[in-house]
Order: structure tokens, then sequence, then C-alpha cells
């Protein structure tokens, strides 16, 4: 009897303090979710804006960023309350945007926002014709090679074409320079997908039409697989573990002075002269995408941004915070202090953050040559679709004519299906 | 005997009470979800087009997971990998747990060295081996290399005839020890009094091995299979840490497919019939195993 009193007290107990705690915690806070990159950059960005304004900010840590995607979305279905904002890719925006997990930010965006965002970058945080966020990252991927090396190989400049990479690299392979030229992120995964439609591009090859019918079975994509495959195993200037690596292993490699060029994200010299980083300190330059005939340096981009959840308790609150971190000024800070690219004119124009991020003026020169991926919300079935079938042309299961073919049906079972899923 | 009867209900009821809070969390968090599974398995579920809901279609789900070639692809990679895991899993559990069952000098030491795999979480282990087969830096380029068993190094993980190996390998080194621990309870239990009188009648080693020691292992034997079965069909964590499924599909089990089905696709419904599917798959073996095993039983009786 009296060991059922003490258990009935106890419960009585936990649940009056849990009430007391839900009903008395009043101060906001916002909670979001990332991958460990840049985290001390965000901790001390969080705590100024609690500062600034008393609103604080919880992240939490995963070990990969993209595993972010899988817990928002379970957050979203379960009502999206667990995060306030989080990091969108350009590649979520219009499946979110139609499930209705993020919410429109149309209010708060001024006529002076709109005139100021990079029309690339705007892209990205759209979706039929509304906003679902601020530009954080606004990047391309840029050519960026070890100018020390190839002055090492007798050459003056980067290589323009990709028979002149071709051309690099077997002479910096053969004289010992490096091992490997060059790598590249072609794990069976998304970053796959970026390198295929930045090289395809290059060799003036189409992703979707307008009407986003795939067109990637004919003349530059096909070529452009035929050269990835070709660069693994007849030049042999791509080292074979490309196969399996991300975009982090391949900086890793340019940091430690394994290859001579990469393609990277977002300001990479920023990366590779960082002392803590890199053993390669002011030896990279920026150069332009190689091309099929030097004159279409075209390269992918992949603009991402900072959204609300549309099941928020706090929206005011949210917009608050990413308009703190990726509006203009916070796009500033995270261009210098964490090289994010901007999306804004006036900070790309900047005189502080062109002094503060080397490289910028030659990358600055990509900018008239960006392609996208498609925005369609069943990129993600796609997306693994492809990745599979260009593993197959680059592990020689299947020509890359033949891989392409099937991910053209492919992709037309996946649109389809949606399209009947969604009427 | 009323006051005792009255007593042994008293006590019942504190018993029900102390253990319904575990019971309320394994119903919510095992039995619910396994329920609400089977019913969405019948339903066209794709969670990011939630203004269409739920569509009831029947048997279309499992119709579609039968008729699709990929997902048999990723069982026969999968049934590989068991019956790599089992043969391979079993004679070296056997062998490591024979050398411990003899009198060694630093034996216990041996001891917590081979149990070390066992008690790292699945991912540390993944994450170990892909430093291990890293292909510019990796222990394994690094030492076959150096006594010349190689004369460059080799992406292992890239290679879609090695990735799945490499990755069998990997499992192997964490999974092995669970047999050693079941081998050597077993070895221990073994009269001694069988192997004196097969010594007495001249056998040598290998025969008191192979009519003694074998046949009394067998049970265990027959336990290992049937659990290495089901713990290697539903692998995850290596796969997902070190090879994603890739080189060119060729390390995509059954396990990733239902992932990317449910995590990628959000195609909750498809993604559970896959695992409904899967479950009969296992049970199936199982099953077979035991009928199997109950005949050998029968006939050495």
């Amino acid at each position: 009897m009296r060991f059922k009193s003490f258990v009935l007290v106890l419960v009585l107990l936990v649940l009056s303090f849990s009430i007391f705690m839900s009903v008395y915690a009043t101060d906001v806070e916002l909670n979001t979710i990332e991958g460990p990159g840049n985290v001390p950059f965000y901790l001390s960005r969080f705590v100024e804006f609690a500062d600034k304004t008393g609103i604080k900010v919880n992240l939490n840590v995963i070990p990969y960023g993209r595993d972010a995607g899988i817990k928002l979305i379970a957050s979203f279905i379960a009502g999206g309350e667990q995060y306030d904002v989080f990091l969108i890719d350009c590649i979520e925006v219009a499946q979110y945007a139609e499930a209705g997990w993020v919410m429109p930010v149309d209010k708060w965006i001024t006529p002076d926002l709109e005139k100021e965002i990079v029309p690339f970058a705007k892209d990205g945080m759209m979706f039929k014709g509304h906003w679902y966020g601020l530009p954080y990252a606004s990047e391309w991927k840029s050519f960026v090679y070890n100018d020390k090396m190839l002055k090492n190989a007798d050459y003056t400049e980067f290589p323009k074409t990709w028979d002149d990479v071709v051309k690099y690299s077997q002479k910096l392979q053969d004289s010992g320079v490096v091992k490997y030229a060059t790598a590249f992120s072609w794990a069976q995964k998304e970053s796959l997908i970026c390198d295929f439609v930045a090289i395809a591009a290059s060799f003036g090859g189409d992703f979707f039409d307008a009407d986003l019918n795939p067109l990637f079975n004919k003349g530059g994509a096909v070529e452009a697989l035929q050269w990835m495959v070709d660069s693994l195993y007849k030049y042999k200037i791509v080292d074979l573990a490309s196969i399996m690596w991300t975009e982090d292993n391949v900086d890793a490699a340019m940091q430690s002075g394994d290859i001579a060029y990469q393609l990277s994200w977002g300001y990479p010299l920023v990366r590779l002269n960082d002392p803590d980083k890199s053993s390669i300190l002011d030896q990279a330059k920026i150069g332009l995408m190689p091309s099929v005939d030097g004159k279409h340096p075209y390269t992918v981009s992949g603009p991402m941004g900072w959204s609300i959840s549309k099941g928020t308790k706090y929206p005011e609150e949210a917009w608050k915070f990413i308009e703190f971190i990726a509006g203009p000024e916070g796009s500033k800070v995270a261009a210098i202090q964490a090289g994010m690219f901007s999306g804004w004119k006036s900070v790309l124009n900047d005189p502080e953050v062109q002094a503060g991020v080397p490289g910028l003026e030659d990358m600055a020169k990509q900018a008239d040559y960006i392609v996208n991926r498609p925005i369609v919300p069943w990129y993600h079935e796609f997306s693994v679709m492809l990745a599979e079938k260009l593993h197959e042309a680059l592990t020689l299961k299947k020509s890359p004519q033949d891989a392409l073919n099937e991910a053209i049906e492919e992709t037309l079972k996946i649109k389809t299906e949606y399209e009947k899923a969604t009427k | 005997m009323e006051l005792n009867s009255t007593l042994e209900a008293k006590d019942k009821k504190l018993g029900y009470i102390l253990i319904a809070p575990t019971l309320i969390i394994l119903f919510l968090v095992v039995i619910y979800p396994l329920l609400y599974a089977f019913y969405i398995s019948f339903y066209n579920m794709n969670v990011a087009i939630p203004w269409k809901g739920k569509i009831f279609v029947g048997f279309d789900n499992y119709i579609s997971v039968i008729q699709d070639i990929s997902w048999w692809k990723a069982i026969l990679r999968t049934f590989y990998f068991v019956i790599a895991d089992i043969v391979v899993g079993i004679i070296l559990g056997l062998m490591i747990a024979l050398l411990l069952n003899k009198k060694l000098i630093i034996k216990s030491l041996i001891f917590a060295i081979v149990l070390f795999p066992y008690v790292l979480p699945p991912i540390v282990n993944a994450l170990m081996w892909k430093l291990i087969y890293d292909s510019n830096y990796g222990l394994l380029n690094g030492m076959l290399y150096q006594f010349g068993f190689i004369s460059d190094y080799i992406a292992w993980l890239s290679k879609t005839n090695l990735a799945i190996i490499m990755l069998i390998i990997a499992n192997l080194w964490q999974g092995t020890p669970f047999a050693v621990i079941l081998f050597l309870s077993g070895l221990k239990s073994i009269p001694l009094e069988l192997y004196e009188a097969a010594r007495i009648d001249g056998s040598s080693s290998w025969q008191s091995f192979k009519y003694i020691t074998l046949p009394l292992l067998k049970p265990i034997i027959y336990i290992l299979i049937v659990m290495k079965t089901i713990l290697t069909f539903k692998i995850f964590d290596l796969i997902y840490a070190l090879t994603g499924g890739g080189p060119a599909n060729t390390t995509q089990v059954v396990s990733m497919k239902i992932y990317n089905e449910s995590f990628n696709f959000l195609k909750f419904g498809r993604a559970s019939a896959m695992s409904y599917i899967l479950l009969g798959v296992v049970t199936c073996f199982v099953i077979i195993y035991m009928k199997l095993f109950e005949e050998k039983k029968e006939t050495e009786n």
C-alpha cells in the first residue's frame, strides 16, 4: 500500500514538473540541423544572433550533411515543429514546396532584396513564382588548379580544353609531379550528377529541355560520359578511387597535394590557403572550366539557402534568423569567414569580400557559364536512378550510350508516374 | 490460505503495474510500427504527395516488388553475403575457439583481442574499415605493398568485383567473435572423458575432432546458421558507410534498396511491402533450416 502511494506521488510529481516547464518556458528557441562542416562558424553566429535578438538557436549536428534531409522529412511528416529553420538545397525546393513542408517567404521579400539577388541564386530559392528562403551558399563548381605543379611541368596557363587536360595530366604524371593529375567526386551519389551535368554542358550537351524532357542520351552528354570513362581507363589521369569519392575526399586530396586540379564548390582558395587544413598554401588558383573547344566553359550551379519549416511555431523569429544569417550582411560575414559563396550582388562586389576571399575575381568570370539541374519534385528519385546508370558506364558494365539510353527510359517512367500520382 | 492467495493476487497486480511501462514502450516502439507498416503496405503512400493521402491498392505493391528485377538482384547479392558469412564465419570461429580452448599462457589477452571487434558499434567498425581500405593512405594497401604482394595501390571499394568481398571481410571481422564465444562454451561442455577414451582406443586428433567435437557442436552450428542468416540479411550500417550500395549497385543489398525506397523516394507503402517480403524470405530460410536440422537429428537418433 505504502509502495503504491509512493509510486503514485512520484508519477504526479514528474507530470507536474513537465507541465510547469512547458507552460512557463517562454523564451523563444529555434532549432536547426546540419552536418559537421562549418560548425564553429555557425555556433559563433548563433551566439551573435542571440545577443542581438534574445532568440536562441540550437544546432543538431549529424555526421553527413545530406542525411539532414531524412531527419527533416521525418520532422515534416510529424508536423514540422522539430526544426524551425534549415538549409535547403536547390534540388529540394520543388519537392518540399509541393509537399507543403517549407514556408513561402514572399511577404518578407522587399523590392531591394529582389534587385540585390544574383539571378541563378534567385532561381535556386524559387518554385512556381514563390520564394522559399534566402540564398546562403549560391555556389557553382569552379575549376581549381595547383599553379606550382603546372609550372613544375613547364605549363604557364591552366588547361582550357579537355584535350589540354589530358595532355597536361599525362605530362604531370610522367614527370612524377603527381601520381594522378586529378580526382572527381564520382561516388554513386548526387555528387556524380553534379559533375556529369557540368562536364556534359562543357561538351555542349543538354540535360533537359524547357518542357523537362530529358535530352542527355545524345550529342555532348554522351561524349562527356565517354570522356569520363576514358579519363579513368584509357588516359588514366583520374584516380580510380574517384568512383567511391564524394567532394570531401577530393578536397582532402587537393589539400594534401596529391592531385593537380579539382572541381570545387564555394570559395576553394579560402580552404586551400588555410594553414590548418592545407599543405599547398598559396599554390592554388582558379581557372575557367575546361570545355570541348575552350569556348564553352560551362559548370553546374548548386545554390543553397536557409528556409523556414511550415510547421514552425515562430515564423517571425525564424525569418529574423534567416535574414540575419543569409541576408546581404550575414552573407558577407559567411563569405569572408566560412568561404560561403554569396547570392547577393553587393556582397560579390564588396571590396572587403574581394580582398578577403582569394580568387573571387577569377571565379566571377565563370558566372556567365552556369547551368542548373532540373527543379522538379521528382528530382531525388531521378538522381538515384541516374547515379546508378552513370556508375554502370564508369565501371564498364555498360557503354555510355546504353547507360544513358536506359537512364532516359527510366526518367520518363519516373516523370510519368509522378504526374499520374499527382493528378 | 485465503490470506496467501490475497497476497499473491496483490503481488501479481504490483508486478503488472511495474512492467506496464516497459510493455507500453515495447508496444509503441515495436508492435505498433510493425502493424502499421503491414497496414500501409497495402496502400500507395508517397509522403511527398501528402495531399493525395493513402490510396488503397491491395497487393499492387507486393506484385510490383516481386516483378522488379533489381529487387531480386539485391536479394541474390544479400544471399551471397549471407553464404560467405556463414561458411567463413563458422569455420573461422571454430578454429579460433579450438585455439582458445588450449592451455595458453596469454589466453586472456588473446581472448580480449579476439572479442574486441564484437564490442565496437557497427558504424565505428565501418568507418575504421573505410580508412583501412583507403586507396591512397589505407593500411591494407600499405601492408600489401610493403610485403611485395601488390605492385601498385588498389582502389578496393571502386572495383565491382572486389567491393562486396571487402565488405564481407569487414563484416566477418566484427561478427566472428560471436561464433567464437558460442563455440568456446560448447567446447567447454564436452566431457573430457570422451577424448580420454578415444585416445586410449588409438584415435588421432583429427578423428577425435571429426567423431567427437564436431557432432557435439552441431547444435551450436545450427544456431549460428540461423542467427547469421537473420542478422546478415538485414545488414545495413556497413554498406551505407562504406559504399552506399555502389560501385554500380554491386553492393546494393536488400536493406539499402528498402532504405532508398523509403528515405530517397519517400514511397513508404512500397518500402513496407519490400520489408514484409524480406521477412517472408528470411522466415522461409529459417523454416527450411529447422526442417533440415530436425530431419538430420532424427536420422542421427
